[in-house]
Order: C-alpha cells, then structure tokens, then sequence
C-alpha cells in the first residue's frame, strides 16, 4: 500500500507546488491603487495608518472605486481613506473578511465606517455566495478565513482555480472616471423601484439567515472596536426608502449597543434630490460630493448627532 | 452520497484504507456498513426499502434451495418477483399510473381522484431491485446456489460502487468475488483509480459542462431555433453518454481498488454500425438482463415473425418503462424497439443497395456511412429520452431541422447565451470548449477501439504518465463543473 500512497502524495504535493509557484509569479509585481481594481486585497497595504476605513456593499463601495470620488472625499474631509467595501451586492461576511485582513497586514484605522444595507444581513448572495471569489488574488490566510466564514467548497473550489484563469492573469488596472450618470425621472415609478427592492431580498427575510449574519456584524463591531478604532455604523443614502429589513436590523443594533460602543447614523434619506443619483441606490460623483460635504464632513468631525 | 461530492473524496479512502487494514474475513462487514452509509446519506429511511429486498430475496433462496417441489418452488419465485416489483411500482410507478388514469377517465367523461402517494423515488431502486431479482432467477433456474451468509448477500444487494446506478450485476459473477477478498494489489488498485479519475473528468468536465447548455434548451424548447435544438441534442447525446459511463467507470473502479471486477457496461457505443450493435454496447448489464430474463423466456428470435416483432416491442416497452414513469421513456422505448424491427425488416434492401454501389462489408466508407446513421437515429431517440413532456419531444422532432437559413440563424445562435442565462462570452467560450471536449473524447474512443488507453499507460515511462496524471488534473480542476449535479441515471 506504501508505494501507492507515496506517488499520489508526491503526485498532490508537485502539482500544488507548481500552483502555487504559478500565483506567486502572476502576482508579483502588481500594484493597484484602489481606484484600479475591485479587489481589496490586491489594493491593501502593510503596516500603514489610515484615518477612515469604510466598508459595506456597492453602495459603499462607489466613494473609493472611482478616483474623482475618492479625491472628493479626502480633499473634503482632509483624510486618508481606505476602502474595503465589496460592490455587486456585498454583504456582511466580506466586509468581515476584509477587516480581519485589514489589521492581520497591520494596519491601522482611526474610524471604521460601516455603511449597512439591512439586505446584507438576510441572503446568502451577498454573503458567502458573493463573486468577490474571482477577483481577490490567492492569500492563504484569506482562504482560511473564508473556510472559517462557511463559504460553500465550490466557491472555494472557485476562488483557487479563478487564480489561474486568463482573466486573473491578464488583469490590468481599470481607472473609472467621474460618474455623472443622472437617474432618468421617467425611472422614479413606485412598482419601479418595488421591484428594485424585492431584488435586493431574493431569501425574504428570513429569520435564521438575520440571526446568522446578525452574529457576523457583531463580530466586525467587536474587530473594530478591539483595535481601538471609532466604530460607525450608517445607513446609506437611497431613494428606495426604508428596507423591508430595516426594523429587524435597526432593533438588533439598539440590542447590541448595551454591549459595544458604536455610533448609529440613519442616512437612508440625506440625500433626496434624484439628480444626485446614478441609480435608484448609487450616488453619482455630483452626489457624492454632496453627501460628503454635507454629511459626513460634521459626522467625522463629530458634529453631527444621531 | 453522490461519487462527485467532496464527501466521497473523504469516504473512499477511508473506506480503502480500513478495507486494506481489516483482515480478510471482516471487510464484507466493513463494505456492508460503508455502503448502507452511503445510501443513508441520502435519504436514511430508504435503506429499509434495500433491507426489505434483501431479506425477501434471501428467503426466497433459502427456500429454493430447500425443496424440489416445483409448485413450492414457483411460489417462491412469485413471492419473489411480487414483492420487489410491488415495491418498484408502488415507490416508482404508483404516480404515474393513477395520473394516467385519472386523465383518461376525465377524457371520457368520468370524474376520479386516485390519491397520490408523497414518497420520494428511491434513488437506484430500479437497479437494486433487478439485480436481487436475477439472483432469485438464477437459484430458481439452478444456476446459483442459494446464499447462506445473510451478511453477504445484503453487500451483494447493497455494494456501494454499483449500488445506485449500475452496472447491474449477476449473482454468479458477484457473489463469489465478496466471498474472497484479495489483498493489496498495486497494480490494480492504480488500474481502479485511473478508471475512477477517469470517470470523473468524463462526468465534471464534459457532461456537466454540455448540460448547462441541454438543460435551458429543453426546459423551453419553443424559444430557441432548429439549430439550438439541434445542437442540443447532439450534446444531450455526449451528455448522457459521459454521465452515465461515467459513474460506471467510478463504479467499475472503485470496486476494482477492493478487488471486485464488475461486467462492462458501455463499449464506444457511438462507434455502433446498427441500432443491434448500439444495444451490445449501451448499458450492457441491463440489455443483458432484458435478454436472459424477459426476452429468451419470451421465445426470443426462436419464434413466428409476428411473434419475434411482439417480443422486440415487449422488451423495448419494458426497458422504456424501467428507464421513467413518463410516456416520453416510453416513447424512447419504442422508438428503439421500431428501430430494430425496421432495421430487420428493409436488410435485404440494404444489402441490395450496398451491392449496387460497390460497397464491401468491409469497406470504410460503409462502415462511416452506417455508424453515422445509427448516430443519427439514436440522437433523434434521444430527444424523447431528454424531453419533459411529449409534447416538448414531438416540438423538438419537428423542429430541430426548421430555420436553418443562414447566416441568420448562425448569428442568432452565437448571440444566444442571454436566453440560456450565459453571458455572450461566456457562451462562446463554453461552447467552443464543449466542441472541444466533444473532438477529445471521439479521438480517445477511437484509440481505445483496441486497448483502454489506461492498459497502455502502463507500458509508458513515469515521467510520462505522471505528465499525463498531472495535466488530468490540472484540466479537470481548471475546467471541472463542481456544482454537484446528480447522475442521471440516479432517478431511475
């Protein structure tokens, strides 16, 4: 028996070698600044101190994915910013994974905003299913965290094999320019926007899914808070209005303020205007400078009152 | 538990290794329990369904065994027959039959609400129920002695490998083997495992992958053109052939790692020159059973013309019944059943024919034109085989070979993969590499005509096969489908 388990050892362990000399030589040399990628991990740095840390979904995600954003809201605020959130529907889970990531390179963040969509907390979509699997280079550590996290085997089956697909290997640096897209008034149609909103619930609020990643949330406010950073938790700007899920989550963050420190903003209607948006739930760039001066700039000064 | 499951990848080698660690006369206990684990990882109250088989079975033997009264005997063998095919209708057909009859009365007028039974379809029951069957035969006919060891027996109902899809094995073939088990053995147990690996790239690299495009196609088969339905088909064909023969070879493997040689199931049945020769070729243990048990019994070919043609229909009937409680299995059945008779029928014709043009039995270009043929009429089967509903097959016969007007239609189907929820990349992509695949598994059948490459990998260096073994995998792992997608064998 020892001959034939002693090649297919030898056989699994050369091939794995291999793969993994392969990934090492695709990533080397690859520096993208934020603004160029959707992966956060190929973006995050080692060892460096930032002042704001923002993590949620797309929603989020728009304030650091497109430079004249991000400038915006370091020139306006006088920061430097991180972002970690996840586009394309992300849920609770990765902005987890990314804040444990986040401090496991050492690195450090004054205010961790949260900006979080109550769907977040209710489908497996944005959360262990979410595509961020393609796009996220190959860490070792990451892929433990996401065994940890539950994620399915075939999406971890997934974000191995991805690595070495043309896709991941040819990726190159994508600069977005300012979003100036504007919300079509004709779009502003309440079965519309129902419909907008039923999508962003493809489980129904489901119970045993909120109490599962209602766990996860705490964790992330326990990181953050660990780590001595001021912890904000935000609702985001939208035109869809209140949640379906908005009273299950906003009950359970009174719940969990008795146990943790942490702020609670409600900016679900901060910005009303739809010219201010490039979709139902997106601020565009004229939109984000808007929410930025307005609102965040007195929150993170401490201005502003919940 | 399914073979492409990470769970098997867990449950195999532990079975292996305690099977190599036991002692000889403990591993049918060990295999015993492993394979009821396997069954009861799907649905745990159904191994009492394989349970009451087996104790059915056993006694039957046992009392066959016992009396040389004929009548006592033929009792036994209805006992027998009754209660594993009772079961199989009632878990399998019992829906299907009162809906068929619920309609047909309501056509005449009549109003009947037969209930319907809520269980499920036990997964292989089909499988397990003949092969405990042609044990019962088989002691009845006096070619196999009854089984004594209660243990044993239940592992030749229940032996994981073969237990859900097949091959259907026979009493004098198996039962012997799980009396002795052999030791360890390198080079058969590496033979097992290429099969095994083997299996599984035909599985989740091909089938899985032709079926994302199949399962769309005929889930709605009005909104797409004759050349989607078309190709579909065609895939459907690699489909089902890489699905089944699949699992067979993962059977067929994992049993030859403890030792046990299971009977062949499928020899390149697509290289077959005649819808007889497909038969010879295709699921193999089962045309075998119909033969030795349905169709000899009936007379066979020793019989009035008339009467041969009423056998050819019975058993072609019988094996479409067996495949699904669904008139378009039925209809599959049938098809191939008129086949044959056609076939049979318009020979001389053939022969005259080919005479006419100069065309040897021998000669190449005969031996092209017949099995293209074959491939053809067994496709045209297979739109009935894959089909929802009859309707949705006879659509699909009258239409696959409609809108073929190009380059229209071509650039239709290129821009196709949104209707089949496939980004147009993605879809092309896919689609090329389908093809692809399609070409790689022609070319190895066609090496394989003489020796399975695998027996030739042997003669090879190590360095070359470990090439070999190192580029499978890295395919399979690059290009495998891993959503866990059942056998389709496994529902019938």
């Amino acid at each position: 028996m020892k001959p034939c388990a002693y090649k297919l050892v030898w056989l699994a362990a050369f091939n794995a070698a291999l793969g993994m000399a392969f990934l090492v030589l695709v990533d080397m040399g690859r520096d993208l600044d934020q603004c160029q990628t959707d992966s956060v991990l190929l973006a995050m740095p080692q060892d460096t101190q930032f002042d704001l840390a923002i993590l949620g979904s797309s929603r989020a995600k728009l304030f650091t994915r497109i430079r004249p954003n991000i400038e915006c809201l370091e020139r306006t605020l006088g920061t430097r910013v991180f972002g970690m959130a996840t586009p394309f529907g992300g849920g609770i889970v990765p902005a987890k994974l990314y804040l444990d990531s986040f401090y496991a390179q050492g690195n450090r963040a004054d205010t961790v905003l949260l900006f979080l969509d109550p769907f977040m907390l209710f489908c497996r979509g944005p959360n262990e299913g979410h595509k961020l699997v393609y796009w996220e280079p190959f860490r070792f550590s990451f892929f433990v965290r996401m065994v940890r996290e539950g994620f399915d085997y075939r999406r971890l089956v997934t974000y191995i094999r991805s690595k070495f697909l043309w896709n991941h290997i040819a990726q190159k640096p994508i600069e977005l320019g300012r979003h100036d897209e504007t919300l079509s008034s004709d779009l502003l149609d309440p079965e519309r926007m129902s419909m907008r909103m039923n999508s962003l619930y493809p489980d129904g609020l489901d119970p045993a899914q909120f109490t599962r990643y209602a766990k996860t949330l705490r964790d992330v406010i326990a990181t953050g808070q660990r780590q001595g950073a001021r912890m904000i938790i935000a609702f985001a700007p939208t035109l869809l209005g209140d949640d379906p899920g908005r009273p299950m989550v906003a009950a359970f963050l009174d719940e969990l303020q008795a146990q943790h420190e942490f702020e609670v903003y409600d900016f679900t209607h901060a910005v009303a205007d739809p010219g201010l948006f490039a979709d139902y739930d997106h601020l565009n760039s004229a939109g984000v400078e808007e929410f930025v001066s307005r609102t965040l700039k007195p929150l993170l000064r401490g201005q502003n009152q919940q | 538990m399914l073979f492409n499951s990470l769970q098997f990848v867990l449950f195999f080698p532990t079975v292996a290794f305690v099977h190599f660690a036991l002692p000889p006369r403990y591993r049918w206990a060990w295999q015993l329990a492993a394979s009821y684990f396997f069954y009861m990882c799907w649905e745990p109250g159904y191994a009492a369904l394989i349970l009451i088989s087996t104790l059915v079975d056993y006694a039957a033997g046992i009392l066959l065994g016992r009396t040389t009264r004929q009548a006592t005997r033929r009792g036994c063998l209805f006992f027998s027959l009754a209660a594993n095919l009772g079961l199989l209708f009632f878990f399998k057909y019992y829906n299907f039959f009162a809906d068929s009859i619920r309609t047909a009365l309501e056509d005449l007028g009549f109003e009947c609400a037969l209930p319907l039974s809520g269980f499920l379809l036990p997964v292989g029951i089909s499988f397990y129920t003949f092969q405990t069957l042609s044990y019962t035969i088989e002691v009845y006919r006096g070619n196999q002695e009854p089984e004594r060891h209660l243990g044993r027996f239940a592992l030749y109902v229940a032996f994981f490998p073969q237990l859900v899809a097949g091959p259907i094995e026979r009493a004098p073939r198996l039962l012997p083997q799980l009396r002795r088990w052999p030791s360890f053995d390198y080079d058969r147990v590496t033979d097992g495992l290429k099969l095994i690996f083997w299996g599984l790239f035909k599985k989740v690299v091909i089938a899985d992958r032709l079926a994302s495009f199949v399962t769309p196609i005929y889930q709605s088969p009005s909104a797409h053109s004759g050349l989607a339905l078309s190709t579909a088909t065609l895939f459907f064909a690699f489909q089902i052939y890489c699905d089944f023969s699949g699992y067979t070879d993962i059977a067929i493997g994992a049993a030859r790692v403890f030792g046990v040689d299971l009977m062949d199931n499928f020899k390149r049945p697509y290289a077959a020159r005649s819808i007889r020769d497909f038969w010879r070729r295709w699921h193999i243990s089962l045309s075998t059973w119909f033969r030795d048990y349905v169709y000899i019994p009936l007379g066979g070919s020793h019989v009035t013309l008339r009467r041969w043609q009423v056998n050819i229909l019975v058993v072609f009937f019988l094996s479409g019944l067996w495949h699904g409680a669904n008139w378009t299995f039925l209809a599959w059945g049938l098809l191939h059943g008129g086949y044959l008779l056609a076939g049979h029928t318009i020979e001389p014709v053939r022969a005259r024919l080919a005479a006419a043009v100069h065309l040897d039995r021998h000669d190449r270009l005969l031996q092209i034109i017949q099995t293209l043929s074959t491939f053809g009429l067994v496709c045209f089967a297979w739109i009935f085989f894959r089909a929802n509903t009859l309707s949705d097959a006879v659509y699909v016969a009258t239409h696959w070979y409609r809108d073929w007007n190009w380059p229209q239609t071509f650039h239709a189907f290129i821009n196709m993969g949104p209707t089949i929820n496939m980004e147009p990349y993605f879809f092309l992509k896919e689609f090329g590499l389908s093809i692809g695949l399609i070409g790689f598994l022609t070319i190895v059948q066609a090496f394989q005509a003489r020796e399975p490459i695998r027996v030739r990998m042997h003669r090879w260096p190590l360095w070359l096969r470990f090439g070999v073994y190192s580029l499978g995998l890295w395919f399979m792992f690059l290009f495998g489908v891993f959503r866990q997608q059942e056998f389709i064998y496994f529902t019938f």
